[in-house]
């Protein structure tokens, strides 16, 4: 099942990429290799130094339709976009030089796309030709910025791929130290036999929902207080506690690297998250000024709770179409 | 402004894990346990874990990453909108019931969004604020949870996790409309 899915959202990721990379190719989006005509308003560009000018320069929503077509545009609210704008002059010649445009946030999505692709998302550093005498009273600038090609490709390659291996290493590194001390309070636990208690007193609920597992093993144990730091919204000793139940469900399980029901339906319960308090939510909605932040409680509880009971039937039923092939019984674990 | 419900919830999760801790390991000691040395046996296990989960995580988030990074998400929400419409389920919050399973901060980040849009008080604020609450990241905890035991046949568990998802969904608009009308 995770292979398909995992396969899947490969391989649609990249048919999606190439398509709208192609798309854009096609109808030359970023007008490749065409110079755009920004407008300066009288005085809005001024000498900042030695061959160096900066201040404003402006293109009206008309421009941006005739420019790059009517959709971009759309993109647009008000009548012109401003973008802060910095030339400085070429040695050669003084009617040349490089300009660097800075890409409002109401910026068309066109360019604010070009200047994400070119590496900073804030800004575009092109070629431009003008006539600086011109300045003083309001002038044209032909910008000719740098060519975009296969964004969407290059944006996969980064940001989905090298930057998010590193963020998973990242992630697992951080779990070291709260691994740690919840599987050194768990064994404190077990030794004292605490977590046997617990089995105990839950035994009724959980030999129903677990009935492969016997009712006075620890996976139980380890599984009641990882539903409980989960239910009371402590995020930190659950992920160790419910890794914890899982390696006492793979001590039950006679095919090694193949999940068994138990371990199934455990993950169930917990991709439910139920929540006494989803506190990040409330959180949220407090900063933002909700007049009554908890309110929420009441249906996200209720809607956790029924997709609770409802998982624990399902996975009860669609269980016994995915039978464990048990071939793997010599590879390690 | 706060409930006494959230007053003394917040200090039910504040001293929930050094009360446990300190009843834990005072009943150890009563019964002759050597704390210490049995804690320390057990965290040797903490850096092995955390270690073993890597390669399940790095295909994981990678595969999630190439499908958001590329756009599809968009595109997938369009393509089942015609279905949600259908059953009263504003196509604004597509994205996030998607990117609900799949990242827990990109999910974070689009409800804030909505509720900034909308109003945290709004139906869709409302909405946006019980989906992320009664959904988990399915495939990020599959990925943790399977890595830590070389789990690599899930079986069935990947669409256990989604049809939970889809009932806690549905049910979360039929919640919100009926509770705030």
């Amino acid at each position: 099942m995770l292979n398909y899915i995992w396969l899947g959202l490969i391989v649609i990721a990249i048919f999606v990429a190439v398509g709208r990379d192609v798309n854009e190719e096609a109808t030359n989006r970023f007008r490749n290799n065409e110079d755009v005509t920004l407008h300066v308003a009288p005085d809005a560009l001024t000498v900042a130094g030695p061959n160096h000018y900066t201040g404003t320069a402006y293109l009206t929503q008309e421009d941006i339709a005739r420019f790059y077509g009517a959709s971009e545009a759309k993109t647009v609210t008000g009548d012109t976009v401003l973008f802060p704008t910095d030339i400085v002059l070429s040695q050669s010649n003084p009617n040349a030089g490089t300009l660097t445009l800075s890409i409002p946030a109401t910026a068309p999505s066109v360019l604010q796309d070009a200047a994400a692709a070119d590496g900073d998302p804030t800004k575009i550093i092109g070629k431009a030709s003008f006539d600086t005498s011109t300045f003083v009273t309001g002038a044209s600038i032909s910008f000719l910025p740098p060519t975009v090609h296969f964004r969407i490709l290059a944006k996969v390659a980064d940001e989905g791929i090298l930057k998010i291996a590193n963020t998973a290493v990242e992630l697992a590194f951080g779990l070291i130290g709260v691994m740690a001390l919840w599987l050194g309070i768990m064994k404190i636990a077990e030794a004292a036999g605490l977590v046997l208690l617990l089995s105990k007193i839950v035994k009724p609920i959980m030999v129903r929902i677990f009935p492969d597992v016997p009712p006075d093993h620890p996976a139980i144990g380890a599984m009641v207080m990882n539903m409980t730091a989960n239910f009371l919204g402590l995020s930190n000793a659950a992920t160790p506690l419910g890794l914890k139940a899982m390696e006492e469900l793979n001590k039950l399980n006679p095919v090694a690297g193949t999940a068994t029901n138990a371990m199934c339906m455990f993950l169930t319960i917990n991709t439910t998250a139920l929540t006494l308090v989803p506190a990040t939510v409330i959180a949220i909605r407090l900063t933002l000024g909700s007049t009554n932040p908890t309110d929420i409680i009441m249906p996200t509880f209720l809607a956790t709770f029924v997709s609770l009971i409802l998982g624990i039937i399902f996975t009860r039923i669609i269980e016994r179409f995915f039978p464990i092939r048990g071939s793997e019984r010599t590879e390690a674990a | 402004m706060e409930s006494l419900f959230i007053v003394i919830t917040k200090i039910l999760s504040t001293a929930a894990i050094p009360m446990i801790v300190f009843a834990i390991v005072v009943v150890a000691a009563i019964r002759k346990v050597k704390v210490y040395e049995e804690f320390v046996e057990g965290a040797k296990d903490g850096f092995t874990t955390a270690v073993r989960i890597i390669p399940y995580l790095v295909a994981m988030l990678v595969a999630i990453g190439m499908f958001r990074a590329s756009g599809a998400m968009d595109l997938l929400s369009q393509a089942v909108s015609p279905v949600t419409n259908a059953i009263g389920f504003p196509s604004e919050l597509l994205p996030l019931a998607v990117v609900r399973n799949l990242s827990g901060s990109g999910s974070l980040g689009l409800m804030t969004d909505i509720m900034k849009t909308h109003g945290p008080d709004s139906f869709m604020g409302r909405l946006a604020g019980a989906m992320m609450g009664s959904h988990e990241t399915t495939f990020y905890v599959l990925a943790v949870y399977f890595g830590a035991v070389n789990i690599r046949k899930t079986r069935h568990a990947a669409l256990a996790g989604i049809f939970s998802d889809v009932v806690a969904l549905i049910m979360s608009v039929i919640l919100v409309r009926w509770l705030f009308p």
